[in-house]
C-alpha cells in the first residue's frame, strides 16, 4: 500500500513538474504581442465601424437607420397616448407629432486629429445646476427616476475633498463653499472600459467615451470602476416626455434608453461631432465652462490651460481625466460680502 | 436495491438519477417540495417583478424594486457570489488530501467535495443571472469573451471551467463506485492537477474583479485575494464537515474516519487564524497612523456602521465568533466530540457568512466616489430571489449527494473496498 502511495504521489510531481516547465516555457518563448492579440481578441473597430470614410454605409450607419425607425415607433406610441388624452388637435399634441417627426438618429464618426476636453473654472461656478437641468432636457434622459448625468456637490472652501459633500443643498452660491459639478470625465485611461465584461463601452478617437445601449449587459461593473461616480443605471423602463424629446440623437447618445442598461455623459456626441458645443457648456450663466479641441491651438481649452494652468479631480485614480478644473481670475459670489461689488483681482 | 446496471456512463446517469431522485424517504420528498416550493417563487418575483420590463417589456417593476441605486449598485447577490466561491473553492481540499496526498479516509469522502463545489457554482451562476440586467445578452455575449481585460471574463471563464471539471469528478467517481471498483489513478492524478489550480483560481479571479479598482479605496488592496481565499478554506471545510456529522448521523452503515474530521478541523482553525490576522492588519493599515480619507471613511462604515448599523454587526460577529472558534478548536475536550466538532463548524460558518457576504461588498459603495452617503437594506424582492436561487442550490446538492453517498456506500462499506 506503501508503494502504491509513493507511486501516486510520485506521478503527481512529475505531472506538476512538466505543466510547470510548459508554462516557464509558454511565457519565455511566447511572442508578447502575438499574445496579446489573442488576449484581445475584439479590437474596438470592430465593435464600432469607425471613421473609415467609405462610401458604403458602416455597420454603426446602417444600426442608426434601424434605430430612426425604432425612436420613431416608440415615439409616436407615447404620442398616441398623448393625442388619445389631450385630443387631436391639443398644442402638445401637435409639439408631440412634430418632434416624433423630426426625430434623426445619427452615426457621426469622430473626426481624425481631434481631441476634445473640458474645463471648468471652479471660482465662476454658481452652483445653479443650470447644466445639469439642460442636460436632462438636451439627452433624452429619464424624467422619473430623476436620472442626471451631471451632479452639482458643494464642498467647503477650506478643504476641496470630494468626501462628505452636500448634493442637496437648496440655496446657492454661498461664500464659504465651492461648487463642482461633476459628470464623466473622459478618462484617457478609463477603467470602465477595461471592465466591461462585453465591450460595451468604449473610448472613441475623439476622447468620447460612449456606451453601446444594444450591447450593454447591465451587469453594473462599471458603474462600480468608476471613480467619479459618473455613470446611471436605468432601473426601470424609461419614461420619455414626447413634448420635451430632442429629435436630434445619435445612436451612442441620447436615443432613449432601454431598461436595464448603463448610460453617462457623451460631451453631446450628437451636438459637438458636428462642430457644436455641449448643452451645458451652452447654457452655464456664468461662462464657467470651456469646451474645445485639445490638439488645436486656438481652441479655447488651450488657452485656458496655458493661461491657468488646471487640476484633475482624485488624481490620484490614476485614469488621467480630460476634464479639468481650475480656479479663474474672478470669483463669484465676491469673496468681500457687498452685494454687485466685482471680484477683488 | 434490486435493479441492475451495465458498465456504460449512461448507466451511470440512470443510477444517478435514480438513487439521488427515486429512491427517497418521505422527508426527503417533503424538503425537494419544499425547495422547489421556494424556487418557483423566486423565479416568479425574478420574472415578474424585478425583470418585468425585460421579460414582459412592462412599464412596471424593473432592477428598481431591488434597493440597489447609482450609488450602491451591487448588493446581496454579489455579496453571497462572493461566500459561494469560497464555499465552491474549498470543495477541493477533501480532493487534495485524497488524490495528491493518498489519505485513505479522505478517499472516502472525497466525492462530497465535488458535490459541494457543483452545488455552490450553480448557486453563484445563477445569483449573477439574476443580478445582471439582461440575461439573455449574456447568454449570447459572454461566452465569446469579448473583452479579456475584463476580470468578468476571467471569471466566467474559471467558473464555468471548474463547474465542469466538478461535474466530470463526480461522473467518473459515481462511475467507478457504483461498480465497486477503486478510482484509477490515471483519472485522479491528472484531474486533481487540473482541478486544484482552477480551485484557488476562481476565489482569487473573483477577488481580483474588485481588489484593482481606484474606485473603491478598501477593496484596492492586494491583501483582498489572500484573505478571500483564506476564509474560503475556513468556511468551505466547515460545511463539508457539518455535510460528514450529518451522513453519519442520517445514513445507516456510513462512517467516517477520524483523521478526516481532525485534519479538515486543522485546516478550518488554520484558515481562520489566517482570515483573523488579514483583517488585523487591515485595520493597522487604516487606523494606526493615516491613510487615504475616503478609505477611512469606507472602513469607519464597516466597522462602526454610523450609517449602516448592519454593517458593524456583521463585522464583530465575524471577529467575534472567528475568535470564539479558534479557541474552542484549540481544546481538546472540545474539539474532540461530536458536539464540539458541530459546534466549531457552525461558529466557523456564521462567521465567515458575516465577513465574506455584505460586510466585504457594501462597504465599497459607501460613501460613493461622490463622497454620498446612501444607506442599502436588502428589499424583499432580493430577499426572495437570494432564497430561490438558495432553494435551487440546496436541491442540486441534496440530489446529488445522496447519489455519491449511495455510491460510496456501495464501494466501501458493501463492497471491495470494505476490506482494506
Amino acid at each position: 500500500m506503501k508503494t502504491r502511495v509513493d507511486e501516486t504521489r510520485r506521478n503527481l510531481l512529475k505531472a506538476a513538474a512538466v505543466a510547470g516547465g510548459a508554462s516557464l516555457i509558454s511565457f519565455v518563448a511566447v511572442d508578447k504581442n502575438k499574445l496579446r492579440a489573442v488576449l484581445s481578441p475584439v479590437s474596438l473597430d470592430e465593435v464600432v465601424g469607425e471613421a473609415e470614410a467609405a462610401e458604403a454605409p458602416s455597420e454603426l450607419e446602417r444600426r442608426a437607420a434601424q434605430k430612426t425607425e425604432e425612436m420613431k415607433r416608440i415615439c409616436n406610441a407615447e404620442a398616441d397616448k398623448l393625442c388619445a388624452a389631450k385630443g387631436e388637435d391639443s398644442p402638445e399634441c401637435r409639439e408631440a407629432r412634430r418632434r416624433c417627426e423630426m426625430i434623426k438618429v445619427k452615426a457621426t464618426p469622430a473626426k481624425p486629429g481631434v481631441r476634445f476636453a473640458m474645463a471648468l473654472d471652479i471660482n465662476k461656478c454658481i452652483g445653479c445646476r443650470r447644466c445639469a437641468y439642460a442636460c436632462v432636457m438636451e439627452n433624452n434622459t429619464d424624467r422619473e427616476m430623476g436620472i442626471e448625468w451631471i451632479k452639482v456637490v458643494s464642498v467647503p472652501r477650506e478643504e476641496l475633498e470630494i468626501l462628505n459633500t452636500d448634493w442637496k443643498y437648496k440655496e446657492a452660491p454661498e461664500k464659504e463653499m465651492v461648487y463642482i459639478p461633476m459628470a464623466c470625465m473622459h478618462c484617457e485611461d478609463p477603467p470602465c472600459t477595461m471592465v466591461c465584461p462585453v465591450a460595451a463601452t468604449f473610448k472613441e478617437p475623439d476622447g468620447i467615451v460612449v456606451v453601446d445601449y444594444d450591447r450593454c449587459i447591465g451587469c453594473r461593473y462599471c458603474i462600480t470602476a468608476c471613480p467619479y461616480g459618473a455613470r446611471r443605471f436605468n432601473w426601470r423602463k424609461p419614461k420619455v416626455l414626447v413634448t420635451e424629446l430632442n429629435p436630434n440623437m445619435h445612436i451612442l447618445g441620447n436615443v432613449i434608453r432601454q431598461p436595464h442598461v448603463v448610460e453617462k455623459c457623451t460631451w453631446c456626441i450628437q451636438r459637438t461631432r458636428d462642430g457644436g458645443v455641449p448643452a451645458c457648456v451652452e447654457v452655464c450663466p456664468v461662462g464657467a465652462r470651456v469646451f474645445g479641441d485639445l490638439n488645436d491651438p486656438s481652441s479655447p481649452i488651450r488657452r485656458v490651460l496655458e493661461e491657468y494652468g488646471a487640476f484633475v479631480l482624485k488624481p490620484e485614480a490614476g485614469t488621467k481625466p480630460r476634464f479639468f478644473y481650475y480656479f479663474g481670475p474672478a470669483r463669484t459670489p465676491p469673496a468681500e460680502g457687498k452685494e454687485g461689488e466685482a471680484g477683488k483681482e | 436495491m434490486a435493479r441492475e446496471y451495465g458498465d456504460s456512463i449512461l448507466d451511470t446517469i440512470k443510477y444517478i438519477i435514480d438513487e439521488g431522485l427515486l429512491r427517497g424517504s418521505k422527508a426527503f420528498y417533503l424538503a425537494v417540495l419544499g425547495l422547489l416550493l421556494m424556487a418557483a417563487y423566486g423565479i416568479y418575483v425574478w420574472i415578474f417583478v424585478q425583470h418585468a420590463p425585460i421579460f414582459l417589456g412592462s412599464d412596471y417593476g424593473g432592477l428598481l424594486m431591488t434597493d440597489l441605486t447609482d450609488s450602491v449598485a451591487w448588493g446581496m447577490y454579489i455579496s453571497f457570489f462572493v461566500f459561494w466561491v469560497g464555499v465552491a473553492a474549498a470543495g477541493i481540499v477533501f480532493g487534495i488530501a485524497a488524490y495528491a496526498f493518498g489519505h485513505k479516509g479522505f478517499k472516502k469522502v472525497a466525492v462530497l467535495g465535488e458535490v459541494q463545489a457543483i452545488a455552490a457554482i450553480v448557486t453563484v451562476l445563477l445569483l449573477i443571472v439574476v443580478d445582471v440586467g439582461r440575461p439573455l445578452r449574456v447568454m449570447i455575449l459572454m461566452p465569446q469573451l469579448p473583452n479579456l481585460h475584463s476580470m468578468l471574463d476571467w471569471d466566467f471563464l474559471v467558473l464555468t471551467g471548474y463547474l465542469v471539471l466538478n461535474l466530470i469528478g463526480f461522473l467518473v467517481t459515481v462511475h467507478y463506485y457504483r461498480r465497486d471498483l477503486p478510482l484509477p489513478a490515471k483519472f485522479t492524478v491528472p484531474f486533481i492537477i487540473i482541478a486544484a489550480p482552477f480551485a484557488i483560481g476562481i476565489h482569487t479571479v473573483t477577488a481580483f474583479l474588485s481588489q484593482a479598482l481606484t474606485a473603491r479605496p478598501i477593496w484596492n488592496s492586494p491583501l483582498l485575494a489572500p484573505r478571500y481565499v483564506a476564509t474560503a478554506f475556513a468556511s468551505g471545510p466547515a460545511i463539508l464537515l457539518l455535510a460528514l456529522v450529518m451522513a453519519e448521523k442520517y445514513v445507516k452503515g456510513f462512517k467516517v474516519d477520524p483523521d478526516v474530521y481532525k485534519k479538515t478541523l486543522l485546516v478550518i482553525t488554520g484558515a481562520l487564524v489566517v482570515g483573523l490576522y488579514f483583517t488585523l492588519s487591515e485595520a493597522h493599515e487604516i487606523y494606526w497612523y493615516t491613510t487615504e480619507a475616503w478609505k477611512k471613511a469606507q472602513a469607519n462604515e464597516l466597522i462602526f456602521g454610523y450609517h449602516l448599523p448592519y454593517l458593524a454587526i456583521m463585522f464583530w460577529l465575524w471577529i467575534a465568533f472567528g475568535v470564539a472558534a479558534v479557541i474552542l478548536a484549540l481544546i481538546p475536550r472540545v474539539r474532540n466530540t461530536r458536539a464540539g466538532l458541530l459546534l466549531i463548524s457552525v461558529l466557523t460558518i456564521i462567521a465567515v457568512v458575516n465577513e465574506k457576504t455584505m460586510s466585504i461588498v457594501i462597504p465599497a459603495y459607501i460613501p460613493d466616489p461622490l463622497g454620498r452617503y446612501i444607506p442599502y437594506y436588502p428589499s424583499a424582492t432580493e430577499y426572495a430571489i437570494t432564497l430561490g436561487v438558495h432553494a435551487i442550490g440546496i436541491l442540486v446538492y441534496l440530489i446529488l449527494a445522496k447519489a455519491a453517498i449511495s455510491a460510496i456506500m456501495r464501494h466501501y462499506f458493501q463492497g471491495s473496498g470494505a476490506h482494506h
